[in-house]
């Protein structure tokens, strides 16, 4: 069997008497993409920063293929290829485009302890970053402050960014939040790509998107995991349709 | 800003350095040394509250740090300053180390505060080296540099002060555009989203401490061999809130604003303080206006202090 790219086992997190991850595992491999789906409140962002190494679980394990990274905090984790991308486009204010890609891709690297050569003249940071903001259909925008940027071009930029830090096991948390028709669609087909690439964690509102890109579906109710399955299966199973889409599915599409 | 307009500019500012020696007498000649002085340690806390995005309210600790290792080591039998020098400067190093591998678990208010309580430790510290002098401070018989400079020579000490500054400046200006300049920035905007992709804040800014430490002690060593005395007073916070406004009045984040800010703010607390035995209050409202003029920065500078704000980037 191959080993997973990423795993959470019995991820369990408490807010006082409200039970936010209530025994959670889930397995993602190279490869694919696994959709988070539920409703608001699920505690789908929770879970992303425990993954991360935002929040510390009360109990439960993350092992990234296959070491257990339950100790690390965020920026070791990330540094090993776990690395996510926030629901609100989360940048560095006044850098330029550029700078905030060519940072991540800096922070790739072992550390930052240099101090007399110019970063912006870095190649090892700044080719890696000039080819994803290349990649994304920012390189018109790559020198301007981020904060000139509209909302949808941030997030290519927030996604840019993940993606400079080299993930192995990527975590997008709802990627399509606040795109348009036409952003949205491009946004599709660029995950699409990257699926080929990376092990990815897919939380998103937007039914047809998920839908789409997920090879498998977690649905994530009150802190637990009510179904997983194919996509396809999951959208006949009465549980899932009660606990979800019956009141979300009518209305997937508005969220896009 | 084209480069005919600023060769020009670096030309005359080289010629009026080169020259001011032989235009000015002694005291003003000093006067400029002492500006020197300070923008070496406004420079050093520029380093803190423009590009790390945390005031300390301290580093006058670091200044008296500096002086007092220099005049305790003099006072010890050590007259080079080749040998006395590096060790201040070390000593001012080592405290920064200490100080801001604690204060900087805290940040925004608590981190002025903590700064702040450092620092009075420290000065009471001096305050109470009877054999020091105390309260009155202590003389200090200048460094001697084996015979290449007279250190009581106000020009050769002058160019001396002249050369360390410069050279301050401009390795400072390579510092805050290196990689660790740039790791420093992206931590102030969003330290958050640095560690998400793999970079944890805190051993920048804790380095960048450690600088501005480093330099603040520098710049007490300078001082105490320039007036040939020391007292608890360089280390006092008034003497920390001094350096703020040098830095503010300048333009935080600039690196030449803290050069800018130190000659505004000695020479406007000598002129005024001529003319006025209220000079403090004329001081004051200059910096308001400078505050409110460029309130941009300013208001930049004070929401970085909410912890909230940094909390979520």
């Amino acid at each position: 069997m191959v080993e997973a790219a990423l795993a959470a086992r019995s991820l369990s997190k408490r807010f006082g008497s409200l039970l936010v991850t209530d025994d959670v595992s889930i397995e993602l491999r190279a490869g694919e993409a696994l959709g988070l789906i539920g409703p608001n409140g699920a505690g789908k962002s929770t879970l992303i920063a425990q993954l991360a190494g935002r929040l510390p679980p009360d109990s439960g394990q993350v092992l990234l293929e296959g070491r257990d990274v339950s100790a690390l905090p965020a920026h070791a984790r990330a540094r090993a290829g776990l690395v996510q991308s926030f629901q609100v486009p989360s940048l560095f204010s006044s850098f330029s485009t550029l700078a905030n890609v060519a940072i991540a891709a800096q922070a790739a690297h072992r550390h930052s302890y240099s101090f007399l050569r110019r970063a912006d003249r870095a190649r090892e940071y700044v080719e890696p970053a000039r080819a994803l903001i290349e990649e994304v259909g920012l390189s018109h925008c790559a020198d301007r402050n981020v904060g000139a940027l509209s909302h949808g071009e941030r997030r290519y930029v927030e996604l840019a960014v993940a993606l400079a830090a080299r993930p192995k096991a990527l975590l997008l948390d709802e990627p399509l939040a606040g795109l348009s028709r036409a952003e949205s669609e491009r946004m599709i087909a660029f995950i699409g790509k990257l699926k080929k690439r990376y092990a990815i964690l897919l939380v998103e509102h937007d039914m047809e998107a998920v839908f789409s890109l997920a090879d498998s579906l977690c649905v994530l109710v009150q802190g637990r995991i009510i179904a997983r399955g194919a996509p396809a299966a999951l959208r006949a199973d009465p549980a899932v349709i009660e606990a979800y889409l019956g009141d979300d599915a009518s209305s997937g599409g508005a969220h896009a | 800003m084209n480069p005919m307009f600023r060769n020009t500019i670096l030309v005359a500012l080289a010629a009026i350095f080169a020259a001011a020696p032989w235009a000015l007498d002694e005291f003003s000649l000093n006067l400029v040394t002492r500006m020197l002085i300070f923008g070496i340690a406004a420079m050093g806390v520029d380093l803190l509250v423009g590009f790390a995005g945390l005031v300390p309210l301290g580093h006058a600790a670091f200044l008296g740090l500096g002086a007092y290792a220099a005049g305790i080591l003099t006072d010890m039998g050590l007259e080079s300053a080749f040998v006395v020098w590096p060790l201040a400067i070390m000593v001012g190093a080592l405290g920064a180390a200490i100080i801001g591998g604690l204060s900087l678990r805290s940040s925004g208010l608590y981190f002025i505060m903590i700064t702040l309580a450092f620092a009075q430790m420290i000065y009471y510290v001096f305050q109470s080296l009877r054999a020091y002098g105390g309260d009155d401070g202590f003389a200090l018989t200048r460094n001697t540099f084996a015979g290449l400079i007279d250190p009581y020579d106000s020009r050769a000490f002058y160019f001396l002060t002249l050369a360390i500054t410069l050279v301050i400046f401009l390795l400072l200006l390579r510092v805050v555009a290196s990689p660790f300049g740039v790791a420093l920035r992206a931590a102030r905007d969003n330290e958050a989203r640095l560690a998400a992709v793999g970079l944890p804040a805190f051993g920048y800014r804790l380095v960048a401490f450690i600088l501005s430490g480093a330099l603040c002690a520098f710049a007490g060593v300078l001082l105490a061999n320039l007036t040939g005395y020391i007292t608890p007073g360089y280390g006092s916070w008034p003497q920390s809130g001094e350096l703020l406004m040098m830095v503010l009045l300048g333009t935080a984040g600039t690196i030449w604003g803290g050069l800018l800010g130190a000659a505004i703010f000695v020479a406007l607390s000598e002129v005024l303080s001529e003319v006025s035995d209220h000079w403090m209050f004329y001081l004051g409202l200059l910096i308001v206006l400078r505050v409110l003029l460029a309130g941009g920065e300013t208001t930049k500078l004070l929401k970085r202090l909410d912890p909230r704000r940094r909390a979520d980037g």
